[in-house]
């Protein structure tokens, strides 16, 4: 009973602190979404352009680690405000699904940048946390996980407290609902489009940071930004708090059908089973469990 | 739809021909002798490169009745084509007919793409995309899983009688006649009460529904025959190349599907040739260019390898990004706008 309860917590931490990183990403989706109606098909490319990035300024510069952490923090906020400037203000005015398309020619052009900087083998970035653990019940909670998990958590709950009672982020939640009142009662929707911008990019590099510390960079990686995608839907795409409800539970499915069901299935279980769980959720409960149910249904 | 001057529409049935004057009849037999004389003088590359056009516009065609004309925006089209390819491999390397195989691939497809088109009865747009995107990844994993996905399935070449259709040459005849019949077949769905049917669905799903149109039961058609075209398709291609392996119709492919549709203009049949012809050709100058440009750089050079594999995704990325902001209407409306001008040429009214 030890044991199995001690494996058991092998299982469920890694899956939970991994949640918690997609629950980050999913927020800066459902963000930009939100205020900008757009798809942005690059949030996978940008995630792992943050991973890129540190590899640059922490190895190749030689920076002290935090001092990359907060460069490329900088940088990718950077790369927000161009990428709203260059391929997002020149198609207002267009249909959404242009502005879609181009996030994905964006994608496109981040992919090629990567490897014609880096090249197109594994990279391996320096671990943020160090090895070793607290051991508990036989096993060892890793520095790692507890790490990862607990900054996200702290940025979920900051970002979330920013929407909820800063100005700003009140004025984005109110874009969101109804972009004409909400310019009509004074809010800039300019600045704001470019604040989400900002903010979503910079948060999926920070996601991105942490996802390839834990492993390695390699430019296919990419569709992990996705499972961020698979996260919010689960919470509920109208929820900010949902993301993390959503971001928890796709972890902790992610966690035990690694450990328990890989051997009833051919392949890797795990990384599928997101979209599992997101395709029952869709055919069940479309909101998501902390989304608004929409009336107006055919 | 603009016409010449002087052709009227006398009848309900003139006004849904395809083919409406002597001129188009002469240009459209022009084409087809052509296209079928095609292998006599065209290289080998070429028709490779034309097999290839015509079965990413067969499926092109599926995705465009599907996205284009029922609004049903689907992500995983590449998984689709991956489930006919596998089907119609798996079949006939267990020895059914090749032909046979190729329809039940098209239908087994189908099937699977209702599958995941249920949840199109309570969710639209956005989360109708995540749906079709879950779909890219489970058919991924469920075909690597059970139907040797990862190591591929191998088929003998073609035949047809005891012609073996070995070459491109040879099986772009198999191609042309499925590509001449299955666009035949999107066109006439569009000119028909299912047609108007899925436009009506795509335009306004809440008045399509109030004028007694079953909105479910057409999205989940639209679904079946989006993804039917895409069977066909994948196997056409896993019959070209004699294997099919997952790596061909990867989750990069299924969004290039969904560009080709928006580059050729949502709604038209001949947006789907266009933006397959320009989608293709893009790609074909892509991999012909870069490594030329590699090339140029001497070999010590760090960048000279990155360079040529960079460099299709680059190109890729900035024509599609200019592409979008000068044209976001797509090519088959700067087309009509062409043909007006052409009409109107040299005494046009302004």
């Amino acid at each position: 009973m030890e044991a199995q309860l001690a494996q058991l917590f092998t299982y469920l931490i890694p899956g939970i602190s991994k949640g918690l990183v997609y629950a980050l990403i999913a927020l800066g989706f459902v963000l930009i979404y939100k205020c900008t109606g757009i798809f942005n098909l690059a949030m996978g490319e940008m995630m792992i352009l943050g991973g890129y990035l540190l590899y640059f300024f922490a190895v190749q510069i030689g920076l002290p680690l935090w001092a990359g952490v907060i460069l490329t923090i900088a940088a990718a906020a950077v790369i927000g405000l161009a990428t709203n400037r260059l391929f997002i203000r020149p198609l207002i005015g267009q249909s959404t699904n242009a502005m879609v398309l181009v996030t994905l020619a964006l994608a496109s052009i981040v992919t090629a940048s990567v490897i014609l900087i880096w090249g197109s083998q594994t990279l391996y970035v320096p671990k943020l946390f160090p090895d070793g653990g607290i051991p508990i019940m036989g096993s060892t909670l890793q520095w790692n996980y507890l790490g990862f998990g607990g900054v996200s958590l702290v940025l979920l709950v900051g970002l979330l407290l920013f929407f909820r009672y800063s100005r700003f982020g009140l004025s984005m939640m109110a874009i969101s609902e109804d972009q004409q009142s909400a310019q009509a009662l004074g809010v800039s929707v300019k600045r704001i489009i470019e604040v989400a911008w900002v903010l979503g990019i910079s948060t999926a590099s920070i996601g991105g940071i942490m996802l390839t510390s834990l492993t390695s960079v390699q430019y296919g990686q990419a569709t992990l930004g996705l499972i961020g995608i698979a996260v919010a839907l689960v919470g509920g795409l109208q929820s900010m708090g949902g993301v993390i409800a959503g971001g928890l539970l796709v972890g902790l499915v992610q966690g035990l059908s690694a450990g328990y069901l890989e051997g009833f299935f051919p392949g890797s279980l795990q990384e599928v089973s997101a979209y599992v769980v997101m395709m029952l959720i869709l055919l069940f409960r479309p909101q998501g469990f902390f989304g608004w149910e929409r009336i107006e249904r055919v | 739809m603009m016409q010449p001057c002087g052709v009227r529409n006398t009848g309900y049935a003139q006004q849904l021909s395809i083919v409406r004057t002597p001129l188009q009849w002469v240009y459209l037999i022009a084409a087809l002798i052509l296209a079928f004389c095609l292998p006599l003088f065209a290289s080998s590359y070429f028709m490779t490169f034309m097999v290839y056009l015509g079965i990413t516009i067969i499926s092109a065609l599926g995705l465009m009745l599907l996205s284009g004309y029922c609004g049903q925006f689907s992500m995983g089209h590449a998984a689709f084509m991956m489930v006919g390819a596998f089907t119609t491999a798996n079949l006939n390397a267990s020895g059914i007919n090749f032909f046979i195989a190729l329809i039940l691939g098209g239908i087994v497809a189908a099937a699977v793409g209702v599958v995941f088109g249920l949840p199109s009865g309570k969710v639209k747009d956005f989360y109708l995309i995540l749906s079709t995107l879950a779909a890219q990844f489970i058919i991924t994993y469920v075909i690597v899983g059970w139907f040797k996905g990862d190591v591929g399935v191998h088929i003998p070449a073609v035949k047809v009688g005891n012609w073996t259709l070995a070459h491109a040459e040879g099986y772009w005849y198999l191609v042309l006649v499925v590509l001449i019949l299955m666009t035949f077949f999107a066109k006439s769905i569009t000119r028909t009460k299912v047609g108007r049917a899925f436009i009506a669905v795509r335009d306004n799903d809440i008045a399509a529904e109030a004028m007694g149109i079953n909105t479910y039961g057409y999205k989940l058609l639209a679904f079946a025959v989006g993804c039917f075209y895409a069977g066909v398709a994948g196997g056409l291609w896993a019959g070209f190349i004699n294997f099919a392996t997952v790596d061909h119709y990867s989750l990069f492919d299924s969004i290039w599907y969904l560009a080709i549709v928006f580059v050729g203009g949502v709604g038209t049949i001949t947006g789907v040739f266009f933006g397959s012809i320009f989608i293709r050709g893009l790609k074909e100058i892509a991999y012909v260019v870069s490594p030329l440009i590699g090339n140029l750089l001497p070999p010590s050079n760090p960048f000279a390898e990155g360079i040529t594999l960079s460099l299709p995704y680059f190109l890729f990325g900035i024509i599609l990004a200019v592409f979008i902001i000068f044209e976001p209407r797509g090519l088959a409306h700067r087309w009509e706008l062409l043909k007006a001008s052409g009409r109107l040429w040299p005494w046009g009214y302004w």
